[in-house]
């Protein structure tokens, strides 16, 4: 059991090693001097005098090897200080907290929706497999992933808001602000979740003691609410949390086209800005939050079912 | 999966034959600006004038060629990767599969939002520059289903029987490998061709990808949202061209999966 | 039924008194007035001092542009002398700072001195400024011109009380908030979030009026669709654009829309020039016939179309016809796509045409001058960049034209002159021997008529030299919910939003 807990805990380690000496070669992939492309941002496109650069370098450490440099970013990294945004000046840390609230808002209330309604829809699916609801589902799902959701989210504005005037495509704080970009999240978030809920049922549906459950005349629903639905709550439950993790830095498309004051949109507009230090800290971010959902995810997997323990 | 290679065949006819059933997509007429959809424009005219319809079919050729290329990219890439790290096993399996696994955690469309944004700093936003950004998150996706793939049937009799009669590694790829990795891999890049043309207007409608006036369905989609009011149209078609191609291709894609599972033999 | 009509007659009449009588209570408007701006208020300062909303709102100056009859009135100064390279200015007396500290000769040194210290460019040739008596301050240039007047009717020239800074009146001291005798004082700053003014009881006594709101709030919203929405969702009472002129400003492709829905729309037109600006150091720009061959490309009446009709074009010469001298010039802008595929000699021309990304409108411009230019024989290689990029490109000289506008509101008229023609600036739009000498005597020439004449002469040879390319003059909007009235809302050239009341 320790064992199990200690080899992934290495191995996310080792991930996130990997990923943020990802995020700090960001910079290192254009081409030419990165002290120079920081001293371009910062003043505005009025390019350095020899001395102003290397004072530059020397002040960023950029004059030092590769490796004492990451290892200098990461040790900061690791106290939490991704320093400053070059917009504002202030803390990356501070600027992404303040608005993280308004992102995790957005994403708890999209996450919880699509959850149950896809586990609903999925459930009945596959109960109901070739039938009406299944088609519906199925269709329901490819919709879903093959429009793009920053169109449905402007198809929603144009029709709810600009057409019919029901609800605000602005706005931060009421409850009907919420209305529009939580309906265009949870479609996109119905589409691939109802689609594993509905796989997932069927695999175990088509197993022996299913089958033997079904010789033995029990009921349909006894089987499926009973036995089927146990079994495939982990591994259901697995799947979810672990779309926790891509979706908690927020919808990137989703905050843009309805000016959501979250992190995502911040993240947008640092890139336009050239705010580099921000750009990384996201980057970073979004990885770390995946990778601990997974790794708790996994972990509480293997207290649950103790196969797991020993697989691999 | 019929349907599905019908709209395909749609989209690619008016990619490559744009010329014939579309007008200039670039000529402006600013007499004509902003008319709804007529049997004149199909679609409709933007804010300069120009034919909403030609430009959404001219759109088709952006999308296609870039997605066509990154796909090709990230295949050609991933396979190799994926087949290396799945067939010579042992510490190269260990480091190539974590790298797979720093890619992973890592959302696509925020790294792919992150490398244009830098690169195109000193290269503008050029086709490369798209294309290199998205297929740098793409290709694992291949590498993940080839490994798997390769992990699988590395172990069936005939392989071991191949090595123990002394075959060399590049006669098992070549003639035992690769033949039962091809279904797995096409079936895979035509579902993913839909997610790469999403990612492409994705960066298109954020300001990040081809820029105008190259007409390309996202870039498009953003300059409309402007006029929802006054000529909801600009936005409407190229959204649907987008949401039809990739419909298209999941439809065809998933079609294709059924048929290859079906006949799933191992090619001997 | 006619006695229900005698019922809805009564009722009539009654509500119409009790109409009446809501009008003359203070209970008629609301008490905080919101706006939205596009503009951060920069109240912290920086290298430009303040933002320009505040220096117009907050602070007031010594004198005012009349450009109708290109005349400097008096302002926070009642009179002043000008003797070559000195201006002696005769201070308005009983006039307070909103924090009740008096304003005189000894504020105006500190607001300049202040510019000074801070190595402002518009403050760097001033050689002294002395307090003369309580009332009356000198200010000596180190060169004596015409400019030296215009420069305190600038943005940059508003008069800063002392106590705007501690230690109070020291020009190296620490900035803590804009004091000023302009209609508001500052409240609170969120930077780019939120500013919250009130109004200053001695300006409105001194106008003899009252404020209608106690509280005014600006909201920063740089996105322009998002500022509209704003309005629309009742966030905001109200939206301006950029005080200064250029963007942000209000969508208009917006207006037609908002004017339907019922909104105010309140306009003015701004000599300011959106332009075509060359580069004209390097080929083939600097050859003047080919600049000669790309103005009679441009057909400006489709760039109003861009506009839905509510901008200018720039037929008439390359500053709004209500600047100085610009009538009189009699300058035409043809256009004449034949003409210049004539100069051109049937040869086809390539340009590099760098555009801001940041700018949705100036890429669409951009996109249909492209269309133009093919018809004349120019082809165009639209380069759509980063703003950074847009910069380094435009530093380093990489480019064939670029867009870029002249001018600002009335006050500026002359700094944009220099700005724009003089050789030496690092923003110079264009520049030769003869336009720069005549810019620099423009500049010089108190006699008002004279300058006329030089202006006059100045616009003929940009004209003749086709220095530029105008497209088009813009405006500035102010876009209200129909509750609110905005009283005298341009008695300035920008908008001051001292007189509005938000109904209930």
């Amino acid at each position: 059991m320790l064992e199990y807990i200690a080899k992934r805990i290495v191995q996310a380690v080792i991930i996130l090693l990997g990923v943020s000496f990802l995020s700090f070669s960001l910079l290192y992939i254009f081409p030419g001097d990165p002290a120079e492309l920081i001293f371009l941002v910062n003043s505005g496109g009025v390019p350095p005098t020899p001395q102003e650069l290397e004072e530059l370098r020397a002040e960023l450490g950029l004059n030092k090897p590769l490796l004492i440099q990451y290892g200098n970013w990461l040790s900061k990294i690791l106290k939490g200080d991704f320093g400053n945004s070059w917009n504002t000046g202030r803390p990356v840390i501070y600027e992404i907290s303040q608005r993280f609230r308004a992102s995790a808002e957005l994403f708890l209330l999209s996450f919880t929706i699509s959850a149950i309604i896809s586990f609903i829809l999925g459930i009945l699916a596959a109960m109901n497999k070739d039938k009406v609801i299944d088609h519906i589902c199925r269709t329901i799902s490819l919709l879903g992933i093959s429009i793009p959701n920053f169109f449905f989210s402007l198809m929603l504005i144009w029709i709810f808001s600009v057409e019919l005037h029901l609800f605000p495509s602005f706005g931060y704080g009421k409850l009907e602000n919420y209305i529009l970009p939580v309906t265009a999240w949870v479609f996109s978030g119905i589409s691939i979740k109802s689609r594993f809920v509905r796989a997932t049922m069927l695999e175990i549906l088509n197993q022996e003691y299913i089958i033997a459950a079904k010789a033995k005349g029990l009921p349909e629903r006894v089987i499926v609410l009973k036995h089927a639905l146990r079994n495939a709550l982990i591994p259901i439950l697995t799947y979810f949390s672990t779309s926790i993790g891509h979706l908690v830095l927020g919808s990137i498309m989703i905050e843009v086209v309805f000016a959501w004051p979250g992190v995502a949109r911040f993240f947008i507009f640092s890139v336009f800005t050239r705010d580099f230090p921000v750009v990384q800290a996201f980057v970073l971010l979004s990885s770390v939050a995946f990778i601990s959902v997974n790794l708790i995810v996994d972990l509480s997997y293997a207290l649950i079912d103790p196969r797991v323990r020993y697989e691999r | 999966m019929n349907k599905g290679l019908f709209i395909i065949g749609v989209v690619v006819f008016a990619g490559v034959f744009a010329e014939f059933i579309a007008k200039d997509p670039y000529r402006v007429d600013m007499s004509n600006r902003l008319l709804s959809p007529s049997l004149e424009h199909f679609f409709g005219t933007d804010q300069l004038g120009r034919d909403l319809f030609s430009r959404v079919v001219y759109g088709a050729r952006t999308s296609l060629f870039l997605a066509v290329s990154i796909t090709i990219i990230s295949m050609i890439f991933g396979s190799l990767f994926g087949a290396v790290s799945g067939y010579f096993g042992g510490i190269i399996d260990d480091v190539f599969g974590r790298i797979i696994d720093i890619f992973l955690s890592i959302p696509d469309l925020v790294l792919n939002i992150a490398l244009v944004g830098i690169l195109s700093l000193s290269y503008g936003t050029s086709p490369l520059i798209i294309i290199f950004s998205i297929a740098f998150t793409n290709w694992v996706s291949y590498a993940r289903i080839v490994r798997g793939s390769v992990l699988s049937i590395k172990e069936h009799e005939f392989v071991l029987a191949a090595k123990a009669i002394g075959a060399s590694n590049l006669y098992i790829l070549r003639k035992h490998i690769i033949p039962n990795i091809i279904g797995p891999v096409i079936v895979l890049a035509t579902l993913n061709v839909g997610n790469v043309i999403i990612a492409i207007s994705s960066l298109g409608f954020l300001g990040l990808g081809i820029q105008p006036p190259t007409p390309e369905w996202g870039e498009i989609l953003n300059s409309g949202k402007n006029y929802l009011e006054t000529a909801p149209w600009i936005m409407l078609f190229p959204g649907f061209a987008i949401a039809v191609t990739v419909l298209g291709f999941n439809i065809f894609g998933e079609g294709l999966r059924d048929v290859l599972d079906v006949k799933k033999e191992i090619i001997e | 039924m006619r006695k229900l009509l005698v019922i809805l007659i009564l009722a009539m009449i009654f509500s119409g008194c009790i109409g009446e009588k809501g009008k003359t209570g203070t209970g008629k408007y609301k008490d905080v007035f919101v706006l939205g701006d596009g503009k951060d208020h920069r109240l912290k300062s920086g290298k430009w001092g303040i933002g320009f909303f505040p220096k117009i709102h907050v602070l007031e100056r010594l004198v005012e542009y009349d450009m109708s009859n290109d005349r400097y009135v008096p302002s926070l100064a009642e009179s002043w002398e000008i003797k070559d390279r000195k201006i002696i200015f005769h201070l308005k007396r009983g006039i307070k700072f909103s924090d009740g500290t008096p304003f005189n000769a000894k504020a105006v040194k500190f607001s300049l001195d202040r510019m000074i210290a801070n190595k402002e460019s518009l403050a760097k040739d001033i050689e002294n400024v002395e307090v003369i008596d309580e009332y009356t301050v000198a200010v000596t240039f180190k060169e004596g011109k015409f400019f030296n007047l215009a420069k305190f009717g600038e943005f940059h020239f508003g008069i800063m009380a002392p106590t705007s800074v501690t230690p109070a009146g020291d020009p190296n001291g620490t900035f803590v908030k804009p004091i000023g005798t302009g209609p508001f004082k500052v409240i609170s700053y969120k930077e780019e979030q939120e500013v919250i003014y009130e109004p200053n009881e001695y300006w409105y006594k001194r106008k003899g009026i009252k404020p209608k709101f106690k509280k005014f709030i600006v909201k920063i919203i740089p996105d322009d669709e998002t500022r509209v929405m704003a309005l629309r969702s009742g966030e905001v009472d109200a939206i301006t654009d950029f005080i200064h002129g250029g963007d942000p400003y209000t969508p208009r492709n917006q207006l037609p829309v908002l004017e339907r829905e019922g909104y105010k729309i309140y306009k003015r037109n701004v000599p300011i020039t959106w332009i075509i600006a060359f580069n004209y150091q390097k080929e083939p720009m600097s050859d003047p016939e080919i600049r000669k061959a790309f103005n009679l490309a441009i057909n400006r009446q489709e760039i109003k179309k861009l506009f839905e009709g509510y901008v200018r074009a720039a037929d008439k010469g390359m500053f709004a016809p209500e600047v100085p001298g610009m009538k009189e010039a009699e300058i035409e802008y043809e256009y004449n796509p034949e003409k210049a595929k004539e100069i051109l000699k049937g040869k086809r021309v390539k340009l590099d045409f760098i555009v801001s990304k940041g700018e949705n409108d100036q890429i669409l411009v951009a996109q249909l001058l492209k269309e133009q230019l093919k018809k004349a024989g120019f082809d165009v290689n639209l380069r759509i960049l980063e703003p950074g990029a847009y910069r380094q490109e435009r530093k380093s000289g990489n480019y064939d034209i670029r867009l870029y506008y002249i001018g600002g509101t009335d006050r500026r008229f002359y700094l944009r002159l220099y700005w724009r023609f003089d050789p030496e600036r690092e923003w110079k739009a264009y520049s030769s021997d003869r336009v720069g000498k005549l810019c620099r005597d423009v500049l010089k020439e108190f006699d008002s008529s004279k300058r006329k004449e030089k202006l006059i002469e100045m616009y003929r040879a940009i004209y003749n030299e086709s220095g530029v390319a105008p497209l088009y003059h813009d405006m500035m909007t102010v876009i209200t919910r129909d509750n609110v009235d905005v009283g005298n809302l341009f008695e300035m050239p920008e908008p001051n939003f001292a007189y509005v009341g938000v109904k209930k």
